[in-house]
This record gives structure tokens, sequence and C-alpha cells, in this order.
């Protein structure tokens, strides 16, 4: 028989599921409540133990109706601070639960009417950063063995018990509706169960694992803690999602139960999943909508009707559709500022409005040095730079045992306007190598992105589309370029990319569905770009008219014929009536482009 | 699908392999789509189209000037054409006029385009002469297409237009009528099925009669305002509604650019017309986009927007040399010798 893959979060709060592990047919292992919604997302496990917010944002899953709650007090989800939360600036947080920091959000808008900044670093430098105007979000068992020694400690829960009178879920069981069959979630159910009941002498049996003395650690579990979600946690479970998709902060999805039906042995479902019609409706309203939505979109939805939602959230982001362009040069020519200044009068002559300057070519081996370069071209350019990749800098921090984030500040620091999308066009690990020959994770790429961001830098992000990816793999994909834009809103625009242009398959329809769910999909990354105007000017047509807002030609890819061409094919759009704002033109050859 | 493996543009074997056709999945008016329309201000068009109402002039003006591909898709998607399999059908023009004039003997010229034609897989093949001398038809021209018809099956002969032919008859001394009925009945009886129809309901009448398919191409920058197009569309929509008059609608420019702006200009606004036509013209069973017209690149997109027929045309000297004849200045060099 194979073995069902089971992850549970490390955690003493978690310890009764442990039992899970004396299951025959289960291979258990634990982790983070993050990484396992990320293992239950991309396929490595079948059954986990993830936060609500992650079971929303899929929305394609079933509970187990077992997880971690807290009627009032949990001791796990504290906010620590030396100060009262008005006095707040910063607010940091780790990348442990998402559902922690969800809660803490909505808190912040309806308990406490604040809106502090919110920073999140590293799990075990999270206590170092509380200050009098910053204070730390933490969970887990960091949080139960601190309990007591900060002057302000709001327990979340009991704030959330306060509000609405309902215990809070933080977790919950979660596997996909094929996964188990009738016998196996019995079989599960009944651990569950026993794993409730003989909490105790379990709690007792592992007290060595936190520094609480034993009464107090067996009371956290024997008392404090919910694991069967009962109506009263489905309904608290309820009201936050009401709440979240409210304040656009998760998608609209209810919670399923797997419990099987006695009569059918199908599995239950307790409230009928969204109309295309909608989904669509909501998308366009601004609210978020989540992978299995998407997903329902990509397959079953009329492309007309996607075409007429992505063209009008296009147009009420974007009053007229734009050009933007980028020039790349390489590192000699960006050492030589006489080259430089011709090739720039150069872009001029080719009426260049919105111009990037990419340095491409340079191979990050000495950080002093580029450090440098970028000076002086900060100096003299008032363009964009953009140089280096996200494979670059985990190279460099490979080879040079400095951190990304000290690399990403002092580049940054030095002049680095733009990273772009390099490497990360599609971020599921098992075709990250497939795709890029990337020797890296997509969580190395997305935190080192991350640091660029905090520290000011700019990006690009992409979804480069093959046939060997299923569209909940695309949207998984979209959905982390989505929660790190939440975090570090840094990304500048996004664009569809096709890994192959020699499949026929990738040739129409789609390309365009996945451009069109994309606007829809990626709620804060308001700019998308057509990267295909100049070498396929009827693809390009479309996809301007189908969500993208901006056609971005890259100069040095192109001859100057065809670029005339490009900009000859805008006019020619602009001819059969669609809206594009000026094309940069003779007013700006004289632009002065140098200090 | 039936896909041609090639079709022949300007010179060159064009792969069609890669062209994927589309079929709209059926669209309701829904919640979404009611506030869609009614926001970009095609409702009550749409609801014509679903009611299968005629459209007005005002309307298909409207559609010309203001629809974006947006909203003609989910038009399209409310249209009760029946979309089966999208038919991309390979066509050759054969330079049988040519070749005789350099002294080919008829037997070589039927004997070389047979080979030719049974050498193409596909099941129908449109089959066009470079040349037809009207006043002629009934010498050996008339023998070779016969033959040629008889090579094998599946071919579609396409006559010339019925501008031309009636173009042929204007100086005729006595009854025009009767000799343009003459013409045509010896061109149907050489196997020819198909003629490029003019929308004067007159001619469509008598091909019809005949039993020739009316082919239909509308120039669309022949047209000096949407307006104008807009009437053609109507009056078009008018005479084919009670009879089956027209077989196929092509939507066409007049002449050839090098000026990419126009070409580009023209490859959008066809793919325009083209889905605007398709929900107009309801009782054309055929909707058909032309290479001739259209790049390779928009081809792509032409199910998509209402054509269910894809017209690959050869239109220069290419079939000699798939047939393996001489070029015409090859041959002049063998006679001048």
């Amino acid at each position: 028989m194979e073995k069902i893959r089971v992850s549970n979060i490390e955690s003493y709060t978690t310890l009764p599921y442990r039992l899970l592990s004396s299951l025959k047919f289960v291979e258990y292992r634990e982790s983070s409540p993050v990484e396992n919604a990320r293992m239950l997302n991309e396929g490595e496990v079948d059954v986990a133990l993830i936060p609500i917010t992650e079971f929303a944002i899929h929305g394609g899953y079933v509970g187990l109706d077992f997880g971690i709650a807290g009627r009032s007090r949990i001791d796990a989800v504290v906010l620590f601070s030396k100060n009262p939360l008005k006095s707040l600036k910063t607010i940091c947080l780790d990348n442990y639960s998402n559902s922690s920091v969800c809660l803490l959000r909505l808190l912040l808008k309806e308990r406490w009417g604040l809106s502090p900044e919110l920073v999140r670093v590293a799990h075990d430098t999270l206590l170092n950063q509380v200050g009098s105007e910053v204070a730390a979000l933490v969970t887990g068992d960091m949080a139960l063995n601190i309990r007591g020694k900060y002057p302000v400690e709001i327990d979340l829960a009991e704030e959330w018990f306060a509000l609405t009178k309902l215990p809070f879920v933080f977790c919950v069981w979660a596997t996909r509706p094929d996964t188990l069959s009738r016998e196996l979630d019995q079989e599960i159910n009944a651990v569950f169960n026993k794993a409730v009941k003989a909490r105790e002498p379990l709690a007792v049996a592992s007290r060595e694992e936190i520094a609480l003395p034993v009464i107090e650690a067996s009371k956290h579990i024997s008392d404090t803690v919910i694991y069967h979600l009962d109506k009263d946690c489905l309904a608290g479970m309820s009201e936050f999602y009401k709440r979240s998709f409210r304040l656009n902060l998760l998608p609209d999805e209810p919670y399923r139960t797997a419990r099987y039906m006695m009569t059918s042995g199908e599995a239950a479902t307790l409230k009928s999943p969204k109309s295309i019609s909608s989904i669509l409706e909501d998308s366009i309203a601004g609210k978020r909508i989540s992978i299995a939505e998407a997903t329902k979109l990509a397959e079953e939805a009329p492309l007309s009707d996607l075409a007429m939602a992505s063209d009008m959230l296009r147009s009420k982001i974007f009053d007229k559709r734009s050009v933007s362009f980028a020039l790349t040069i390489s590192e000699n020519e960006a050492s030589d500022l006489k080259v430089l200044k011709e090739k720039i009068s150069q872009i001029s002559d080719t009426r260049a409005g919105s111009l990037t300057i990419k340095i491409a070519g340079a191979k990050l081996t000495n950080l002093v040095k580029y450090e440098n370069l970028l000076h002086r071209l900060r100096q003299e350019l008032l363009y964009p730079i953009e140089m280096f990749s996200v494979p670059d800098i985990l190279w460099f921090s490979e080879n040079s045992g400095m951190a990304t984030r000290e690399i990403a500040s002092r580049l940054v620091t030095a002049g680095l306007d733009l990273m772009p999308e390099t490497g990360g066009a599609m971020l599921i690990d098992k075709h990250l190598g497939k795709i890029v020959g990337a020797e890296y994770t997509a969580s190395q790429w997305l935190s080192t992105m991350k640091w660029f961001h905090r520290f000011g830098a700019k990006s690009a992000c992409s979804l480069a589309i093959s046939t060997n990816q299923t569209w909940e793999e695309r949207f998984l994909h979209l959905q982390k370029l989505r929660t790190l834009q939440d975090e570090t809103p840094g990304f500048r625009f996004f664009s569809i990319q096709l890994a192959t242009q020699k499949d026929p398959l990738l040739k129409a329809e789609i390309p365009l569905r996945a451009l069109m769910i994309s606007r829809l999909f990626l709620d804060n990354i308001s700019q998308v770009d057509d990267v295909d105007l100049v070498k396929d000017p009827v693809s390009g047509m479309l996809n301007l008219s189908f969500g993208s807002n901006s056609a971005r030609i890259d100069l040095s890819a192109h001859s100057p014929e065809e670029t005339k061409k490009a900009l000859d094919i805008i006019q020619a759009l602009k001819d059969i009536g669609m809206d594009f704002e000026k094309v940069p033109g003779a007013a700006n050859l004289n632009r002065p482009v140098l200090n | 699908m039936a896909l041609a493996r090639f079709g022949i543009i300007n010179g060159e074997r064009l792969p069609s392999e890669g062209i994927v056709g589309f079929s709209p999945r059926p669209s309701t008016l829904d919640t979404f789509s009611l506030k869609a329309l009614r926001q970009f201000g095609f409702l009550g068009i749409a609801q014509k189209i679903i009611k299968r109402q005629e459209l007005s002039v005002g309307d298909i003006e409207h559609l010309i000037v203001h629809a974006g591909f947006p909203v003609l898709l989910k038009l399209l998607s409310f249209s009760s054409r029946k979309q089966g399999k999208i038919s991309i059908a390979p066509a050759v023009v054969l330079p049988v006029g040519h070749w005789l004039k350099f002294g080919f003997s008829s037997k070589e010229v039927i004997d070389q385009a047979s080979i030719f034609l049974k050498s193409i897989q596909q099941n129908q093949i449109q089959v066009a002469f470079d040349e037809i001398d009207l006043n002629n038809l009934d010498g050996n021209f008339a023998e070779i297409v016969i033959n040629i018809s008889k090579s094998r099956r599946g071919l579609i002969l396409e006559g010339p237009s019925i501008d031309k032919i009636v173009d042929t008859v204007r100086d005729a001394h006595f009854d025009k009528r009767e000799r343009l009925e003459n013409i045509l009945k010896t061109l149907r009886d050489c196997g020819f099925k198909r003629l490029r129809a003019s929308s004067k309901t007159e001619f469509l009448h008598l091909t019809k009669k005949l039993g020739f398919q009316n082919s239909l191409i509308t120039p669309v920058d022949k047209f000096s305002s949407d307006h104008m197009l807009a009437q053609e569309l109507h009056h078009l929509c008018e005479i084919t509604s009670f009879e089956d008059l027209v077989d196929s609608w092509t939507p066409g420019v007049l002449g050839e650019t090098n000026d990419w702006r126009r070409a580009a200009a023209s490859d959008f606004q066809l793919l325009r017309v083209m889905a605007i036509g398709s929900l107009v013209l309801q009782s054309v069973p055929t909707i058909r986009a032309s290479a001739l017209y259209l790049s390779q690149a928009t081809m792509h997109y032409a199910s998509y927007f209402g054509a269910n027929d894809l017209g690959f045309r050869a239109v220069d000297q290419s079939p000699q040399l798939n047939l393996k004849f001489p070029l015409n200045t090859d041959l002049k060099k063998v006679s001048e010798s």
C-alpha cells in the first residue's frame, strides 16, 4: 500500500498529532506551517497542518475538522512590546505562520484602528528587533517560552474573542478532495480523536521540550488549545474568512470539510463553489481570488468572459495604454561615459520616452567594483538602472559568504534601481531547474528579491508558460509573487513569457488565458507588460486588448527598423481605436538625459 | 481536425501545422456578461444577436467604430453560427495559360498537374487557374480543365469572378444575358464549382441557378467611411437572409502594401471586420480568412474572430516550381534557343 505523506507542525502545541506517526500507512514529518502549505501546494505531501489563510488562498482543499484553535487566550500567538500599541511604528513578523499575520492585520484595522509598518525578519532575530517603537509578533514555542517577560503582551486569540465572541482557528489539517479514501479518512480521524483524549499524558511526557513549568505546559495542551474544530470553531473560521474577504486580505473561500457522507461515501461540502460570473465580478471589484478559483477560470470560463473582465479591470486601473523602452548595454559600455552618452543620444533619436538602462553580462565577482560603477552611473544618469539578477546574487553570496541582505543593501545604496525577473519565471521547485536551469529554490529566489524590495529597489516578475505545467501550478507561482508583493511591494511590472516558441499549443489560447487571469489574480501588481509587440505584432495587439496595459520594447534586442516598426504598429493600434498615451516623440529629442 | 500540411504564399511553402483552431465555448447572458456588455455599450446588440434579430446599419456601424476585441469575442460566443471543425485547405493556382503559351502540349500539362495534385494529401484542395480566356473556352483549355478536375477526388475548381465574366460580354452585339449564361454553363460543364461573386443580387441568382457556389469578397478599404462599410454588410445580410445566395464570405483589401503601419492596421481591422461580418451574415455558412489578405501570424487568430475556413492561396509562380516546370524566364530562353 502506498504511504500517505503527512506533515505536522514542529511545535509543542501540536505534539498530540505526533500520534499520526504510529499509523503504518503514514509517512510522517514535521515542519513550519508555511512550509507545510508549500509542500501540500506543490504535491510533496498529501495531508498537512496548514494556516487557515493558506487554506483560503488555495481554495481547493478540504479540511479534516482538526487543527489548532483557541477560545480566548492561547499563549502561542502573542504581540510582545515594550510600550503600548498606540506608540508603535513597526511590528516585526517572522515567516512562520501567515494566519497570525492576517489576524494581526485584521485586528489593527478593525479593533485598534492602527497602521504600523509590518516587516518580516528572520525567525531567530525577531526579538532582537523589539524597541521603544517596534514590537514583535511571536508564534509557536518561542511565544510560550517568553510569556511574562515584556511589559505589553497581547494575545491575538484573546483579542479576536473580544471582537467576535468566537474562537480563532490558526491551523487546520487539510488535504485534496480526492486524496483520502473513506477508510483512510476514518483511520486518521480515529487517531486524531485518540490524540485529543491522550493529550495530557503526552504533554507531561514531552514537557522537556518547553521552558514552562509542567503544570502550565500540561494546561496549555489540555485546556487552552482546541484540537477538534467544533461548531463554534467553524463559525469563528467562517467569521474570519468573511472579515478578511471584506478587507481584501483573503479570497472568499468557505471551509469545506472532508468528512464523508455516510450514504454516498462522497466527500461532503458545506457550501457550493462560486460561479464563474461571481468570481469575475469579485475580481473586477478588486477582491482577491484563490488559486482554485483561478484554476476554475482557466479550465471552464469562456475566453470571451475572461477577455472582457481583464480589459475592464485594466481600464479601471489605467485610462490609457503606454509604451516603455529598455536599452541593454555591456559592462564596458557602461564604464565608458562617452560611449554611454552616444548610445543614449541614439535612443533619443528613436523617440524613447520611458527608458530603463540594463547593464548585461557583468559577473558579480567584486562587489566594491560594481558599487563604484553604479555610484558613478547614478550620479550621471536620470534613467533607472537594471543590473544583475537574483541568480547572480545567490551565486555571489554562496561564493563570498556574504549574506544576500548585505549584498542587496550595498547594491541598492550604490544606485541599483531595478532587478530583472531572471530565474524566477516559474517558482515551483520541481519546475525551476527544468525551465531556467536554476540551482536554487523558489524560496531562496523570493527571499533574495524581498531584500532588494525592502531596500527600495523595484523589480520585474513574470510567468514562463510551458506545456508541462498544470494551471494550478501556474497560479501557485503567481500566488508566491502576490504574497511577496503584499509584504514588500517592489514588483513594478509583470509579463507572460513562453518557455518555448516552438510548441503550437503555446501559440494562442493558453498564453492568452494565462495573461487574462494573471491580470485578475495579481491584484497588487498593476502594470502588466506585453513583450511580444515587435516580434509578433498580432499577439502583442491581442495582449494589449486582453489585460496588458503597456508595451515594453527592448531597443537593444531589435534593429532601429524593427523599433520603428513597433512604433508604427502602436500607431496602427491607435488608428483602430486603441487608447494609448502619447508615444514619446520629437518633443523628447532634446530631453536632458545627463546631468 | 484535418490540417493542410502547407500552403503556398509568395513562393514559399507555409507550414500550417501550427494553427490550432478555436471554437468558442457556448456562452450565456449571465450576470457578469450583462454588466460587462452594458458597461461596454453593447448590451442591446448582444440581445439582438441572441434573439436572432437582424442588426441595423446603425448597429453595424457602432460595432465597426467602437467594438474592441473582447466585446467581439463575447458577441461571437452568442452567435448561432455552428462552429464545426475549422477547415484549413491548401489552394493552388495552376498557371495553365502560361504553360500553353510556351508550347507545352495539353497532355503534358494535364499529366504534370495531375501528378502534383495527387501528391497533396489533403482531402480537399482549392484549384484556381492563372488565365482563363473566356472567349475561347471550348478549345484546349476546356479539355485540360475537365481532365484535371477528374484527376483526383476533392478538387474544388474556382472560376473567374462574375465581374470579369460580365466585362467579357459587355461588348457583345447580341443578347448579352444569353452570352453570359452560355459562358457560365461552359464553365460549369468544365468542372468549375465556385465563382467569385459580386454583391449584385441579379448575378447571385443567376450563378446559383446554374449550380455554382458563390464566394464573396468584401474589400474593406474600398469603402470610404465606416457608414458605407456598415451599409454594405447590411445589404449582404438582407440578400442572404432568405435565400442561400452566398456560400462563403471573405473580408479582404484591394491592394497589397509595403507600408508596415498600413499592413498592421489592415490585419487588425480585417480581424475586426471578420468578426463583425460573422455576426451580421448569419446565413452565410462559410466565413473565410484568406492568407491573401492576412499575415501568417494573424491567420493564427482568425478562427477566434469568426472564421471557420482558413484558405492559403498560391499567388505567384511557385506552383510552377512545385510542378517542376521551368519558370517563364527559362521557358523564354528555351524558345529563343
